[in-house]
């Protein structure tokens, strides 16, 4: 198992001809380090000596090839190292990923995420620089080490035994420091982890720290913490001085002992300036590899401390067989489900189930019901393998089910929980997800088809959700080529039938009035640029400028910017880190310091003064501005009346677009003209413009605006309004499903953040049901959603799966349970009843009395 | 140019919409004391929306999630019990209603629908947390306001509804209570 591997392990396992390659080039470049000493001795014994230039060049030249020669081995070894270190992590991660994921239930319950997170991540990659130069270094120095130790000896054997003597104290001195600081490192690890649990947990429950104010709780958590980080820290720096403190000082005792032993030898006659000199550098470069070792030592008890934890964590057995035993074929069950005194203990003393027994048919439904602690929802997790019973038998078909992997239990069984997880991505990737597992595993050979997944949707109920995503969404170009048509086909009928039930709830756009939905922008040119969906390219083009200058707006768009600054900046001065007090104004939140730079100079300069990237952020903002959706401001209904009449000229005169052909119905003539003006626009490199004509796609408006052919006022009226009059007639067109393709890719955000609980439930549901499993347990699974969500889907489960899927539910709503064939009762881990609901209700126990009160208090509701 | 600038709003007749809802916020009962600069991000962040006869305002079963002030208009509270709908109120311009959304998660227990066109000033959950947050000293008065508020709508409730019974329900006649 990967946890019980010793971090050597991966050194003398991976990538081991690499490792020798690079100690073979550590070995080469030894010689290219004692050579320029060598050549340094001659320097001075014979060039200098002699009073020889010609040698003096030769040694020189000599000198300096070697010395660059040594550095640009060293910079090769130094990232071969790295790299090496680098590949070693990949293994280890992926290992450690693969072992993590298949760790039973519990571990994940008793291990915070922000332990396994900082594990899998910033530890290890501190253990991947170690890893490079774990073999190499060690040996690479040691042999340095004796080389320039023999050299030292070649020069002069009693000086030389005389230095070595320094290092042993440094044996003793360094590593009793070292023993102190890594018990202290320790304990630093320790406590880090500790506080990013603490805030990992304080942040994950803001609004309960928030709601109950329990800020100076909080703090006095993390304050014993701090401190203790505090006095760790403190003595870690004080080791760690020391210890270069002892370093340098036996540095400096070598040379001491050399100039004075050496200069006694030197004055006798005994030794040469050159090898005095050479011996010196000797002694420097001896210290090299020394603190080199040192070096490693500490990374190396750095490495280990962090890697024995990581290993610690997740030192845990895998679940057992997660993979189908080579040479057996993977498992179909029918299933049927077979219990006899199962029983479930978590420890000792707790026991959660007691004495279970019960016999299912394939193909049968079971509904477990049962107070809240009474067993039902641990028994299904039992049935999904998700828990492990530890007493009686528990067979599906007739296997054991601890002895299936989890691939069979996967190809199997789909579970459906109250909470389900989403995850990040587009809603279509949430629904198959399960199958995209099993097509991972080579299990399946294809996900399933379009309209399958379409159908499913419709089924649990999804639909007009999809539907609702599908019509927000700004499409692709491509799918615009192929939809165009249709979609200005809708808004025909929009337009021709729909257009009076609308009124109030959808503003459409109408080239004679303001656009109170529409941005300032918008409003004037009465059109979109493809590829400006933020106003910089309308701001860049130097036309649309002059044109502001003629028609008289410039000056008052500055002062609607200056204003719609003002009142923000001074409006939201304390709150501007809050996204959400953005929602009354054009105002990005990231923006607010410049705006509140610009609107503090203009109170004290003219516009005039402002730079132009000052004056181009006033006008954004006015271009921004939507009347009807930013509060923050109301514009004066004098430039109302300007911009209607500007835009007109607009298209006129910069645009030469005739709007009164776009309202007259005489489209074709309009389309001739706006392609050929596309044309021109194409030629010049430039953004083509298209403008708010009924016969005209709109590229960078989502497909409800172009098929309304104007601004959703009102959402939650579109949604029921547009639900039940459009739809029919889309359906007629046979659009829908295009639609529910396109709002299939919308993106459901972090873990599912876009959605609400409901929608969630749906997609999990899905997701369980288009894998199509012979088993299917229901955990609660349509506790979220609304009543007639719920029975559509038990009437679904009733319909569909009877005869051909078992399904094991644990039920909450007693109304539900009449379509089941199986119904059991539990209390306090035991099956109190078992039976059909019509003899259970005929017996008059404990169902009966549930049924009736729940009854009961219905009617009081 | 500058200095036309900041002569500029005020010299404007067009009303502006965020101060039209500060004063009816200032005028309620709920926010009547609050200060300026809280009123002004609760008419900031409230939502202005006109309903038709024929519209839900609110629907009972649903999430409940905003704090409702007619403005103007008439709409009346109903409950449905037993499959049955009753009136539980008139409402009449400048009231509150759905209050207990601004502090708490819960499903409307009742629904109220306009009788003629109605203008309501809405204010959601969210913007009165996120404001309050910003200014924890004013939540303890504001929620008891709330709840002040509560406790009048349920005596008056009961009076409409005790109004409605027929006597046969009364306990010892007309003199004790």
């Amino acid at each position: 198992m990967i946890t019980k591997k010793p971090l050597f392990y991966w050194v003398f396992h991976k990538y081991r001809g690499l490792q020798l390659f690079l100690l073979f080039l550590i070995v080469v470049s030894l010689f290219f380090k004692v050579y320029p000493l060598e050549m340094q001795r001659k320097i001075i014994n014979i060039a200098i000596n002699l009073k020889k230039l010609d040698l003096l060049y030769l040694y020189c030249g000599l000198y300096m090839g070697a010395v660059l020669i040594a550095g640009l081995m060293k910079y090769y070894t130094n990232v071969l190292q790295a790299i090496i270190g680098e590949k070693i992590l990949i293994h280890m991660r992926r290992q450690l990923y693969t072992h993590v994921l298949k760790l039973p239930l519990q571990f994940f319950h008793r291990t915070q995420a922000g332990i396994i997170i900082s594990a899998m991540t910033s530890e290890l990659n501190a253990i991947g620089q170690f890893l490079g130069g774990a073999l190499a270094i060690p040996i690479a120095s040691f042999l340095t080490f004796f080389t320039f130790l023999g050299f030292m000896i070649y020069l002069n054997p009693v000086l030389g035994i005389v230095t070595i003597f320094i290092y042993p104290f440094e044996f003793i001195v360094i590593p009793l420091l070292q023993k102190r600081y890594n018990i202290q490192n320790r304990k630093r690890v320790h406590t880090t982890r500790a506080m990013a649990n603490l805030v990992n947990e304080s942040v994950s429950g803001i609004h309960e720290v928030q709601s109950n104010s329990s800020f100076q709780l909080e703090q006095g958590k993390l304050d014993v913490f701090i401190k203790k980080l505090y006095k760790t820290m403190r003595k870690l720096f004080i080791l760690k001085y020391g210890i270069k403190f002892s370093n340098n000082f036996f540095q400096s005792l070598g040379p001491f002992l050399l100039f004075l032993l050496g200069g006694y030898l030197a004055i006798h006659g005994q030794f040469t300036i050159g090898a005095l000199v050479a011996f010196l550098s000797a002694y420097e470069k001896v210290y090299d590899p020394w603190k080199e070792l040192i070096e490693y030592y500490q990374m190396y008890q750095d490495a280990q401390v962090r890697y024995k934890q990581i290993m610690e964590t997740f030192d845990m057995p895998e679940e057992l067989l997660i993979d189908i035993p080579a040479g057996e074929k993977p498992i179909t069950l029918q299933g049927k489900i077979e219990a006899k005194d199962v029983g479930f203990q978590i420890n000792e003393n707790v026991r959660l189930l007691e004495e279970v027994s019960f016999e299912l048919e394939a193909g049968k439904h079971l509904a477990l019901i049962g107070f809240s602690g009474s067993g039902k929802s641990t028994l299904s997790h039992l049935i999904s393998q998700l828990l492990s019973y530890s007493e009686g038998t528990l067979r599906i078909d007739d296997h054991d089910i601890g002895s299936l992997s989890k691939l069979d239990i996967a190809r199997n069984i789909s579970t459906v929980s109250q909470h389900p997880f989403i995850f990040t991505g587009t809603v279509n990737d949430n629904l198959l997800y399960a199958c995209e597992a099993l097509k991972t595993a080579g299990n399946i050979k294809e996900l399933p088809k379009r309209d399958e997944v379409i159908s499913m949707v419709r089924e649990v109920g999804l639909e007009a959700d999809v539907i609702r995503w599908g019509f927000r969404s700004i499409l692709p170009s491509e799918k615009v080529d192929q939809l165009a048509d249709k979609i200005l086909s809708m808004r025909r009928i929009v337009n021709e039938t729909l257009r009076s039930d609308f009124k109030g709830v959808v503003e459409f756009y109408d080239a004679e009035a303001f656009l109170e939905y529409s941005t300032i922008g918008q409003n004037i040119i009465f059109g979109e640029y493809t590829d400006d969906d933020d106003n910089s390219y309308l701001i860049s083009k130097q036309e649309f400028r002059s044109f502001l200058k003629n028609a008289e707006l410039e000056i008052p768009l500055f002062e609607l910017g200056y204003n719609l600054a003002d009142t923000t900046v001074s409006l939201l001065q304390d709150m501007h880190e809050d996204e959400f007090f953005f929602q009354g104004s054009p105002m990005e939140p990231d923006e607010f310091d410049d705006y509140a730079k610009i609107t503090k100079k203009l109170k004290k300069v003219d516009i005039d003064s402002l730079k132009n990237s000052e004056k181009d952020a006033l006008l954004e903002l006015a271009l921004r501005y939507i009347a009807g959706k930013h509060k923050i401001y109301t514009i004066p209904d004098s430039l109302r009346q300007t911009i209607v009449d500007a835009r007109h000229k607009f298209l006129n005169d910069v645009e030469h677009v005739n709007i009164e052909q776009c309202k007259d119905g005489t489209i074709q003539q309009h389309i001739v003209s706006l392609d050929q003006l596309n044309k021109t626009a194409a030629q010049q490199n430039d953004s083509s413009f298209t403008p708010f004509c009924t016969s005209q796609y709109l590229h960078n408006h989502t497909l409800l605006d172009n098929v309304l052919f104007g601004t959703v006022i009102d959402r939650e009226a579109i949604r029921t309004q547009l639900g039940e009059l459009a739809l029919n007639h889309f359906s007629e067109q046979g659009l829908l499903d295009e639609i529910i393709e396109i709002g299939l890719d919308f993106h459901v955000g972090s873990k599912g953040d876009n959605l609400s609980g409901g929608q969630k439930q749906k997609i999990a549901l899905a997701r369980a049901l288009l894998k199509q499993t012979p088993l299917l347990i229901l955990d609660e699974a349509t506790a979220s959603l609304d009543n007639s969500s719920q029975t559509r889907i038990q009437r679904y489960i009733d319909s569909k799966l009877k005869g051909n899927t078992t399904v094991i539910a644990v039920v909450h709503r007693l109304d539900m349970i009449s379509g089941y064939d199986h119904i059991i009762v539990m209390k306090a881990g035991k099956i109190v009843e078992s039976g059909t609901y019509d003899n259970l209700l005929q017996e008059r126990g404990v169902l009966y009395e549930l049924v009736n009160e729940s009854r009961e208090s219905e009617r009081k509701d | 140019m500058s200095s036309s600038m900041k002569a500029e709003s005020p010299k404007e007749k067009t009303k502006c919409k965020l101060s039209s809802d500060l004063e009816i916020l200032r005028q309620s009962p709920v926010f009547s004391g609050a200060d300026s600069e809280v009123l002004k991000l609760f008419a900031y962040l409230a939502e202005r929306k006109k309903y038709k006869v024929g519209d839900q305002i609110i629907t009972e079963g649903k999430d409940a999630g905003k704090a409702y002030y007619l403005i103007s208009g008439t709409a009346e509270v109903t409950t449905t019990h037993r499959g049955k709908e009753f009136i539980l109120q008139q409402l009449q311009p400048q009231i509150f209603f759905g209050e207990l959304a601004l502090l708490a998660q819960f499903k409307w227990f009742f629904s109220v629908h306009p009788t003629e066109e109605c203008e309501i000033l809405e204010i959601s959950r969210e913007s009165f947390q996120k404001i309050l947050d910003k200014f924890p000293s004013k939540r303890e008065k504001l929620i008891e306001k709330i709840i002040q508020l509560r406790i009048q709508r349920l005596s008056e409730q009961t009076e409409f509804m005790l109004d409605a019974m027929p006597d046969s329900y009364t306990l010892r006649g007309a003199t004790s209570i």
